[in-house]
């Protein structure tokens, strides 16, 4: 029960920090190499699907899946490193 | 599921979609799994808090890449005709925009065109003689064009204005002069940057305005400091 509260609350702080987040979340954007901040800045900026994206780069769709799950795990790395640096 | 294949779905949901059995089957890991649950509000509150930075520039051989793809294929109902070339502008200066921001922080955009050069209007005037060719063909031209200029660095603006006759001002208020307004012939235009007015002639007349029978006008900028 504790620990589900913990989660809790952990959960509510990381959703509440406002701009700091932002800008360590740009720094972490682009400590990516560049062929995975590609795809999130397809998606998310020009709201490209994966079927998208391969088009685009001209490589499979599960090129695009694996990139795409390698560069979202490397933001939340790069996004925790730079927290803990602060 | 193990955790490993929970985070892929999570990460497809955000940035794709999953089909309805992936779904069940990651809301039931959650349901069982904390350490999941909180996954995936970090990475939902990343993937919204994304969303506020200033939009970063796609490579520039993506850019270029994204252009041809978006001129040709099915994406082109995003788009219309010449405001696909205004598009491909603003999404590649969104780089531009970005620029200082992105190359100190290690970006890869390469700029081999002096900020210091001067910029240049080039007023997209008359209408492109399409004979044969598809509209589509000549945005897929336009953004190829654009692209190109934009992974130089030479890209600095691009917009298509409406087809309407707009409004002509004087010291009286608005003109009825009906011929005046007939006169109006621009349809958009692109900022550039080039060393001087051969070096942008030169650039406008690779343009696919000019390849299909338009006229550019070309005025230098003369930058106010104060």
């Amino acid at each position: 029960m504790n620990e589900r509260l913990t989660l809790e609350a952990r959960i509510r702080k990381d959703l509440s920090k406002p701009d700091d987040r932002i800008e360590l979340l740009h720094e972490a954007l682009y400590r990516l190499t560049p062929e995975k901040r590609e795809v999130i800045v397809l998606s998310r900026f020009h709201g490209f699907s994966y079927a998208e994206i391969a088009e685009v780069l001209e490589c499979s769709l599960s090129a695009v899946k694996t990139r795409a799950h390698r560069a979202m795990r490397d933001l939340h790395v790069a996004l925790r490193e730079l927290e803990s640096e602060v | 599921m193990n955790c490993e294949r929970a985070v892929d779905l999570i990460i497809d949901s955000l940035m794709d979609r999953l089909t309805d059995d992936d779904e069940a089957e990651l809301e039931e890991h959650i349901r069982s799994c904390d350490a999941c649950t909180l996954r995936r509000s970090e990475f939902t509150a990343t993937w919204s808090s994304l969303r506020e930075l200033p939009q970063p520039e796609p490579s520039s051989v993506a850019a270029v890449e994204l252009g041809r793809v978006l001129g040709e294929r099915k994406l082109l109902r995003r788009y219309s005709l010449l405001a696909a070339a205004a598009a491909v502008g603003f999404l590649l200066i969104g780089g531009a925009g970005g620029y200082g921001l992105a190359s100190s922080r290690g970006g890869s955009a390469a700029v081999t065109v002096e900020d210091r050069s001067p910029s240049f209007l080039l007023l997209v005037r008359g209408e492109p003689e399409l004979g044969s060719t598809s509209p589509e063909q000549l945005v897929s031209e336009y953004f190829a064009w654009a692209g190109q200029l934009a992974s130089q660095a030479r890209l600095l603006g691009a917009e298509k204005l409406k087809d309407d006759p707009g409004r002509w001002l004087g010291p009286t208020g608005r003109s009825r002069d009906e011929d005046l307004q007939a006169r109006s012939d621009i349809g958009g235009y692109f900022v550039i940057r080039a060393a001087n007015y051969d070096a942008a002639e030169a650039i406008a007349m690779t343009s696919p305005h000019i390849k299909y029978g338009g006229t550019l006008e070309i005025r230098e900028i003369d930058p106010v400091t104060q």
